[in-house]
């Protein structure tokens, strides 16, 4: 046996590396590398290689016109940040952006699909409807409402004016401003929830509500004991997706100003970074802001992926 | 406990009816087992005592309370569906203590208690803090069970509960859901498109096809005396070996055979008329294969008896299933199929000489299929098989 071994090893140690290199060549990872390897560099250069120079410029001084001056690097621009009102104030109203709209999203989306899944009639033609604003883009929605909200001819106001009520500038007046974006929105993405919940309701056999109803629970118990628990991974991946588009609401806001100064009350991380970059060309500062936004982004992102490799589906 | 009424129910969806006029009455503490073919409307009865689907006519009542009208929640039935609709969110504890939970009146121990008593009962007390999806396919089955039992109902319903097991552990499952259904003594209704489920678990089996209820008796009535020829069919593995043919000379004549009735049948043939289509039918069981020189020993038989070529041979090991063709034949599959003792060697395409007893021949009118006479349950010089 001894012996064996020995000539085992030294064969090893001999022809060990043309070997190994074969094998590595031959391997399925370098022999598919001009299939993965071009996006992979694309992809590298253009998003990662981005985000690093953003980080990059957010540690300078840079401002106006002129060459980036790497001389000092440090986190002044950070420390400035968390120490500017404006900030404060675009932090809380991304915050709240982020919560209503996604909560209140998933609650209406799971309650319209619950009625599409009790089967009435008209279902198919109902679901389009629901599920078309998800087709527009974020600039015809931002002038279908500018137009709706309008405080003189809007048809919000007109409605509300003939019970008496109004006229309400919605996007002029700051407390108003926030909840009617935040409605826009809803409107917007609750037939995407709705679409994403009704998958999941039907993935559920009909004889689990059917045992339910033996077992004695009345219908809104079933709902609330046995259907909507099972409805776990449609709202963790609905909720991640309208996060992501509540934080990415720029488009929106820009598109009902055309500009970068949005309706006041409503200033988020995303407009105000643009607005210190490109109006006010704090090149560094405006770069601080938006590697804070991706920090967020990340951490909306981060506890779904781990929810998915914990389920194996990663 | 309940005793169930169903008094011609009938089912329709749009225009097709699904149940059509049944009538059974369902004893206290009765194992009943409704069975037939899929589509035969077996499920849709067993949904409508359930309260799953709603009669479009007819009356269910659970003793003297008429049910038609009553939400399946106050019905206190417990229903075992066929792909077992455990709560897969739910732990098997939770999963049985679910029905309690709903019911007003128990405390949070009472629950627990009971819980783990049905547990033991199945064995499956090492299961309660697992998940269904954890489970193999028997163990699922036996929550399922045990979440019908935990809640002692005024009747179980079963939906195949046995259909998605492998053949072993569905013949195990058999014994021991019948041997439960003894010990609990609560009224069932089992629905099952196999007839050997039927047949070995039911106190009363109920036969039906395209909605409608063929027969409603005791396993061995059912198989000895069958109202029709769909369930003589239907009752029996391998099923009922048929012959086509008219009456005439008091006697069975096809283009192969000529079998002459003796005068128990010709007797129940009174009102037939000669020339009419019959349609004969013997138990695989019932034919007997003689050896070569044994026909001639007994007068009498010689009448009965038919030579035909043997085609294939299956063997069981405890008996052979013998295919039989006529000489000449023009059909692609077997004539006439007889079993045989598994010691008995027989070959393909040999010739036999095949013996029909007429005490063991139905007869049944090949227009309506309905039967004219049935065999006779004892008689003389029966085959006794061991």
């Amino acid at each position: 046996m001894a012996t064996h071994e020995s000539t085992g090893e030294s064969v090893a140690e001999t022809v060990g590396w043309r070997t190994k290199l074969r094998y590595v060549l031959n391997g399925d990872l370098v022999r598919s590398l001009p299939f993965w390897g071009v996006p992979f560099v694309i992809m590298g250069i253009a998003v990662y290689g981005g985000i690093g120079y953003n980080i990059a410029i957010s540690l300078t001084d840079t401002a106006g016109i002129g060459a980036v001056d790497w001389s000092s690097l440090d986190l002044e621009m950070y420390r400035q940040a968390l120490a500017a009102p404006a900030v404060h104030r675009a932090a809380l109203n991304t915050f709240v952006l982020l919560v209503a709209f996604t909560s209140i999203s998933l609650v209406l989306g799971l309650f319209l699909a619950i009625l599409l899944d009790r089967q009435f009639r008209f279902k198919e033609q109902v679901q389009m409807i629901y599920l078309l604003p998800m087709s527009l883009s974020f600039v015809v929605t931002a002038k279908l409402w500018v137009w709706m909200y309008n405080a003189e001819s809007g048809v919000i106001n007109v409605t509300l004016g003939l019970f008496g009520i109004g006229p309400i500038d919605f996007l002029g007046d700051p407390s108003y401003s926030l909840g009617a974006i935040v409605l826009a929105l809803i409107w917007q993405f609750s037939g995407y929830t709705m679409i994403v919940y009704l998958a999941g309701l039907q993935s559920i056999p009909g004889s689990q509500f059917e045992a339910a109803q033996i077992d004695g629970a009345s219908t809104v118990r079933i709902y609330l004991r046995v259907i909507i628990p099972q409805l776990k991974a449609a709202s963790v991946s609905a909720a991640v997706v309208l996060m992501v588009f509540a934080l990415k609401a720029f488009t929106f806001l820009y598109a009902l100003t055309g500009g970068y100064t949005p309706p006041k009350g409503t200033d988020i991380l995303a407009t105000l970074m643009m607005r210190e970059a490109f109006s006010n060309v704090q090149w560094a500062y405006g770069a601080a802001i938006a590697t804070m936004l991706l920090i967020m982004a990340l951490g909306v992102i981060s506890p779904y992926l781990y929810y998915q490799y914990r389920q194996g589906s990663l | 406990m309940a005793n169930i009424t169903i008094e011609t129910l009938t089912k329709r969806f749009d225009d097709v009816v699904a149940v059509d006029d049944v009538n059974v009455d369902i004893e206290d503490g009765e194992f009943l087992v409704l069975v037939g073919p899929s589509g035969c409307g077996k499920t849709t009865t067993l949904r409508m005592i359930a309260g799953l689907e709603t009669p479009s006519d007819g009356e269910i009542r659970f003793g003297e309370q008429l049910m038609n009208y009553r939400t399946p929640q106050n019905r206190d039935v417990a229903m075992v569906f066929q792909d077992y609709a455990l709560y897969p969110h739910m732990t098997v504890r939770g999963n049985m203590k679910f029905g309690l939970e709903e019911e007003p009146g128990f405390t949070d121990e009472e629950r627990e208690q009971r819980v783990e008593e049905v547990a033991e009962l199945l064995d499956i007390s090492e299961l309660l803090d697992r998940r269904p999806e954890e489970l193999s396919g028997g163990q699922q089955q036996r929550v399922a069970l045990g979440r019908a039992i935990v809640r002692d109902p005024e009747v179980f319903l079963m939906d195949e509960p046995l259909s998605n097991l492998d053949a072993k552990l569905r013949a195990q499952m058999r014994t021991e859901l019948q041997q439960l259904q003894e010990q609990l003594g609560v009224t069932t209704v089992y629905v099952t498109h196999d007839q050997t489920e039927a047949m070995t678990m039911s106190d009363r089996m109920v036969v039906m096809n395209d909605g409608i209820l063929q027969q409603v008796g005791e396993p061995l009535e059912l198989y000895h005396e069958p109202n029709n020829v769909f369930v003589a069919e239907f009752i029996g593995e391998p099923s009922m070996n048929f012959l086509d043919g008219t009456y005439e000379d008091d006697g069975f004549v096809s283009e192969q055979l000529t079998y002459p009735f003796d005068a128990r049948i010709t007797e129940a043939l009174d009102g037939v008329s000669p020339g009419s289509e019959l349609r004969l039918g013997i138990r695989p069981e019932d034919v007997d294969l003689l050896e070569s020189d044994a026909g001639s020993e007994d007068a009498v038989r010689e009448d009965h008896t038919i030579e035909m070529n043997v085609t294939v041979v299956e063997p069981m090991g405890n008996e052979n299933v013998v295919h039989l063709k006529f000489p000449d034949s023009s059909s692609t599959t077997e004539d006439l199929m007889a079993i045989v003792d598994g010691m008995r060697q027989i070959d393909a395409g040999t010739s036999v000489t095949v013996h029909i007893p007429p005490e063991a021949v139905h007869v049944f009118e090949s227009a309506s299929g309905d039967a004219l006479h049935n065999r006779q349950l004892e008689y003389e010089g029966q085959a006794v098989r061991i």
